[in-house]
């Protein structure tokens, strides 16, 4: 442990936690655990998973690499992204693959990440061509703005909706929070554009003055899980909360989801951020964690490899260092599940993989791309 | 030991004085998004803040406050400064320092609210300077430290 997260984690012991009290909600242990594999290890911080048609995966790195895995995990190719002032510190970096729905045919993917300096940084997004393992092609399409100070709170998911429209999420930059609720910034906005950048014209503030017509949803703090379930057409995202107060919301376009306004967590001091805890003509949480688990990935299970998981949205958690199983009825979560506790370890990303088995990335310096298949 | 109390009492005041400003400030910043706050609501952030953050900020101003005075004693033994804003003004400084130090340290950007803005960080330097010339005045020998 370096002296200075020694030295900071004694200032935390000082400061007192606040039991903020959501009572879980415990699944029925499941017939069989997943078998869990490890695919790659050595890994560098990794941020994003993508499978790649042929079978394999990329994936970045928060440093700035690509990385291309065969589909036994072993690392194939390490690409150093040149994307136009990529900023690596902290929390920022590269951040999420997402291959266009289209990507077999067309080899278009998108890649969100950080841009500018310590003093003047935002998240950008860049569209580009995948061809012979290489990227081509790489365009800038998107900048947040305004820049913000400091490398904390980007967001920087992204998912792709059926009108190919991408939706990407946005932090509150951490020390901006109030912004989150001003509409013509797109601090701690969820934001929809087209796949060249441009704004879809259904977007659901198109049209009015002094606001953002990127903005999809607003009132959020760090959004690092999206998923769409074409199944049922509705949109998941969770976000963090500070401490306490992490979310799992359904995002509905044009809605106000309250941050800072109206959270159950208070600031890491033990300040309060606000008196309450739900406002009028902002939406509620549908489910939420108090202590934090710190959301960081998220995948709304449809294969068929793990039956008893249909349906489920399984987020992995930093703070938490699990897997969490919600199980959904309707839009309410009525049971949750702390899967992979034995492994102790920080886990940045999920996704559900072509052939059904679950795909999980810890986070950290040595990170792993493990594989979850039934017993 | 009285000496010691004083100290103490100083640290509680100005960490005390710290914890309301930022409630207030905090509240306004809200208030600017939602309107007008219950004054159940605004007493009821208070105390919840006296309780919860106010303790954390006497955590920093503690060891801030008792080595600017242990400083400013130094300094004034051997320059013929003015007592009590030389210690409000090593304090002041000596906060500015650590704060910036433990945003440094701290994973996010800026770890107490009340700093992120120039204003608060003034009013931030003035409770611990403030608290430092408490001190100044009631400890008993009414020297520095």
């Amino acid at each position: 442990m370096s002296l200075n997260r020694m030295l900071f984690l004694s200032l935390m012991l000082v400061v007192a936690p606040v039991a903020l009290t959501t009572e879980p909600l415990t699944a029925d242990p499941l017939p069989t655990k997943p078998k869990v594999q490890t695919l790659t290890e050595g890994l560098e911080y990794p941020w994003s998973l993508s499978f790649l048609p042929s079978g394999g995966f990329l994936l970045t790195e928060r440093s700035g690499q690509l990385v291309t895995l065969g589909s036994d995990g072993q690392v194939l190719q390490k690409l150093d992204v040149n994307l136009p002032d990529l900023y690596a510190a902290s929390q920022g970096g590269l951040l999420e693959v997402l291959l266009a729905e289209d990507f077999a045919q067309s080899g278009r993917l998108f890649l969100s990440y950080v841009c500018g300096t310590a003093n003047a940084n935002s998240v950008c997004l860049a569209s580009a061509n995948w061809q012979d393992n290489q990227l081509t092609d790489v365009k800038q399409i998107f900048r947040a703005t305004p820049d913000r100070r400091g490398a904390a709170h980007y967001g920087g998911r992204m998912v792709q909706l059926p009108d190919q429209s991408l939706v990407l999420t946005l932090g509150d930059g951490f020390d901006y929070r109030e912004q989150a609720q001003n509409k013509t910034n797109h601090l701690g906005k969820i934001v929809r554009l087209q796949q060249d950048g441009s704004v879809p014209a259904d977007n659901p503030f198109v049209g009015q003055a002094a606001v953002a017509a990127e903005i999809f949803t607003l009132g959020h703090r760090n959004v690092q899980g999206i998923v769409y379930d074409a199944a049922t057409g509705k949109l998941w995202s969770h976000e963090h909360g500070p401490k306490g107060g992490d979310e799992l919301n359904l995002l509905q376009a044009g809605v106000n989801y309250g941050w800072p306004v109206a959270t159950t967590g208070i600031d890491y001091t033990g300040a309060r951020i606000s008196p309450f805890t739900r406002f009028t003509g902002m939406a509620e949480p549908v489910y939420q964690w108090s202590p934090s688990i710190a959301p960081a990935g998220m995948t709304l299970y449809r294969g068929e490899a793990f039956p008893q998981y249909q349906g489920n949205i399984l987020i992995t958690a930093l703070a938490g260092k699990a897997l969490h199983r919600l199980v959904l009825d309707g839009d309410k979560v009525v049971e949750e599940e702390k899967l992979l506790t034995e492994l102790d370890s920080r886990l940045r990303d999920v996704r559900t993989g072509p052939d059904g088995l679950i795909y999980i990335l810890t986070d950290g310096p040595a990170g792993k791309l493990l594989r979850l298949s039934p017993q | 030991m009285r000496r010691i109390l004083v100290f103490l009492l100083a640290v509680l005041l100005a960490a005390s004085a710290g914890s309301v400003i930022q409630s207030l400030v905090n509240l306004q910043a809200i208030a600017a998004l939602a309107g007008s706050i219950a004054t159940a609501d605004q007493l009821s952030t208070l105390w919840f803040d006296l309780r919860h953050f106010m303790p954390v900020l006497a955590a920093i101003f503690l060891p801030i406050m008792l080595l600017s005075l242990i400083a400013a004693r130094l300094l004034l033994n051997r320059t013929p400064l003015i007592k009590a804003p030389t210690v409000f003004a090593i304090t002041a400084l000596a906060t500015w320092l650590a704060l910036s130090v433990i945003n440094q340290l701290a994973p996010m950007p800026t770890l107490i609210a009340l700093n992120r803005t120039l204003a608060g960080t003034l009013m931030l330097l003035a409770c611990s300077g403030l608290g430092a010339v408490f001190y100044h005045y009631f400890s008993r020998s009414r020297s520095v430290a």
